[in-house]
């Protein structure tokens, strides 16, 4: 298609895979994750606070190797899951989309918690006294107001997984049609005599990627903020 | 402050509120209490009145279920909304308590139409007595609004849809916390007409917290006194207004007395307005009203001058004949209150006037004494006089 070889597909369509369904999973967690955050006083939060921002001052190694020391087939958790459920994460795309989602994670939660705390909680209140329920009073009301900063932490976090490297190439390493998303596959294509084309033809599929990701949180934020404003 | 005989009004109907709540802070030492029945008559405004910190607006979150103390018991009519000893709690959702906050609390990501409309998302209009969408957009005058995102409100406008709001989630109370406390003057005159229009047209009981007396006058019916959480005085206004003075706990400086009056005739001529109080005339400046109206008239306790013996050749128009009913303490303050009665021993109506102490110890006032009092017809113009 268009001379694209088949890697080159395959690449682009783990590295859609691993971001999108990364984004699915995570943003639920870092909903509720920025919600404890910027709502709630409890033991530890501090340190919650800086357990979650750790991927973005670590190199992204580091946390493939604690990914590897926990996760592994002989890990803590990964020995475990493997015995009882069969689930091995390590070689495989969802192993890699757990690596991006670790990584980028804080990108996602610090914008939603800055939105959330700009919110008046009061507005939840009154929506209560109108015969909203808690849980019906965040979604009807808090959630609308806070959508900007969703579609900023997602978009933030899209891109991060998009572009992750160190912690997957350490954790599901660099296999063609399996964990190779396009920034690994770019890296292969560069240690390749004669792999220029290649690089140039992944440069331009990360890129459209990239710019596609970005018009659509653009037209997303738009939508949104018309809403703010009553549209 | 004394404690006036609480007298209750007789209301056709009447919706008991009873609020009683006890709360044990975590240090365990300061303990709040409340206690608070009323019996709020099934239509018209009850204002809560009271200073800052006399447990106003505590009083509503905790009918509104928003505040959960320790001990509460709350009951709206026969409906028990609350009773922590019998293990009764109605969440807040399903309490049909309409509350309008002082800061209106609109969603700022819903146009007018949107946040009118919200409540009923979760409280869909199943009885026909509910209000109809219709209905509360003409009583509020919002019809040109509905399609305005909510930041291109005027403050007044956004307490408008803010009651909309309340009233169309189908209340069985409505609740209002100081609804224009944060308003300028302009915005308060453009919003109270609206206000004085619920009252007549909602088959529904209405609390309205205020510090202010000139609202209460303009709009209340009937006037508890909370203070420390207790009601000290229930009663209508015009009761308790004429028997308290309440001016220590306003915070418009507006003291005075409401007097209960009907319109006898206009005297065009002279540009006035001839009105019967406590069997008394009385002239203010014009009213555009028809002879046989039911008008309330403030009078401010400076506005009052007293005489011992009939004036005449005065510029003042209105002289009441009146008995001295009482003169509270002063404590050597240069101005004192004097209640006077200017109805009769059966039926008194009181009114208070403010003299210097000078003047009082010249003409020797003290209780018992027939007086005249004197109020200027300009004082009584139309900021003073409303529909009752």
């Amino acid at each position: 298609m268009l001379g694209f070889s088949s890697l080159e597909l395959d690449a682009l369509q783990i590295s859609l895979t691993i971001s999108l369904w990364s984004v699915t999973w995570s943003f639920p967690v870092a909903l509720g994750t920025a919600w404890l955050l910027a709502r709630k006083e409890f033991r530890g939060k501090a340190l919650l606070n800086a357990v979650i921002h750790i991927p973005l001052v670590v190199p992204p190694v580091v946390i493939g190797y604690l990914l590897l020391v926990l996760l592994g087939r002989q890990g803590i958790v990964g020995a475990w899951l493997n015995d009882w459920f069969d689930i091995g994460l390590v070689f495989t795309w969802q192993g890699a989309a757990i690596a991006a989602s670790v990584v980028a994670f804080p990108l996602f939660v610090r914008p939603i918690r800055q939105a959330l705390e700009g919110v008046d909680p009061r507005l939840e209140e009154a929506a209560i006294t109108l015969g909203a329920d808690r849980r019906q009073a965040f979604f009807a009301v808090t959630l609308p107001i806070v959508m900007p900063g969703i579609i900023t932490g997602a978009l933030l976090f899209f891109a991060r997984a998009l572009g992750e490297f160190g912690a997957t190439i350490t954790f599901a390493a660099n296999i063609p049609g399996e964990t190779q998303t396009l920034p690994l596959a770019l890296y292969t294509a560069t240690q390749t005599p004669g792999g220029d084309p290649i690089a140039m033809r992944l440069v331009v599929l990360s890129l459209v990627l990239a710019l596609a990701a970005l018009l659509a949180s653009e037209w997303l934020s738009r939508r949104s903020n018309f809403r703010l404003r009553g549209g | 402050m004394a404690v006036p005989t609480i007298k209750f009004p007789a209301a056709r109907g009447l919706t008991v509120l009873t609020v009683e709540a006890g709360h044990r802070f975590l240090d365990g030492t300061n303990v709040f209490r409340l206690d608070a029945s009323l019996n709020t008559p099934d239509k018209g405004v009850t204002a809560i009145f009271g200073r800052s910190g006399s447990g106003k607006t505590t009083m509503l979150k905790i009918v509104a279920g928003l505040l959960r103390p320790d001990f509460v018991k709350v009951q709206v009519g026969d409906t028990v909304l609350c009773d922590t000893q019998h293990g009764a709690w109605v969440p807040p959702e399903q309490r049909r308590i309409g509350y309008v906050f002082q800061d209106t609390r609109l969603f700022p990501h819903l146009n007018v139409k949107n946040n009118l409309t919200f409540g009923r998302r979760f409280n869909p209009p199943s009885d026909n007595q509910a209000l109809s969408f219709d209905a509360v957009v003409s009583l509020l005058d919002l019809s040109a609004l509905l399609d305005r995102p909510i930041h291109h409100l005027s403050g007044g406008e956004s307490q408008r849809v803010a009651i909309g709001r309340a009233l169309l989630a189908n209340p069985r109370l409505l609740l209002l916390d100081e609804p224009l406390a944060a308003l300028d003057a302009d915005r308060k005159a453009e919003i109270l007409p609206y206000l004085e229009g619920l009252r007549h047209s909602l088959d529904l009981p209405i609390l309205y917290v205020s510090h202010s007396l000139a609202e209460i006058r303009r709009l209340a019916t009937w006037l508890a006194v909370l203070d420390e959480g207790q009601i000290k005085a229930f009663g209508t206004v015009e009761d308790i207004t004429g028997t308290m003075d309440l001016s220590p706990l306003a915070d418009d400086g507006d003291t005075g007395t409401v007097l209960a009056a009907t319109v006898t005739e206009q005297v065009p001529a002279h540009g006035l307005t001839r009105l019967a109080a406590a069997g008394q005339n009385l002239l203010v400046t014009k009213l555009d009203l028809p002879p046989g109206a039911h008008v309330r008239v403030q009078v401010r306790p400076q506005d009052v001058a007293l005489a011992l013996e009939r004036p005449e050749n005065l510029s003042v128009l209105n002289i009441l004949e009146g008995k001295i009913n009482a003169i509270p303490e002063s404590s050597g303050r240069p101005v004192i209150d004097v209640q006077v009665n200017i109805g009769s021993t059966k039926r008194p109506v009181h009114l208070w006037a403010q003299v210097t102490r000078l003047a009082a110890e010249r003409l020797s006032l003290g209780a018992d004494m027939p007086v005249y009092a004197l109020i200027k017809a300009v004082s009584l113009d139309k900021d003073r006089v409303g529909l009752s």
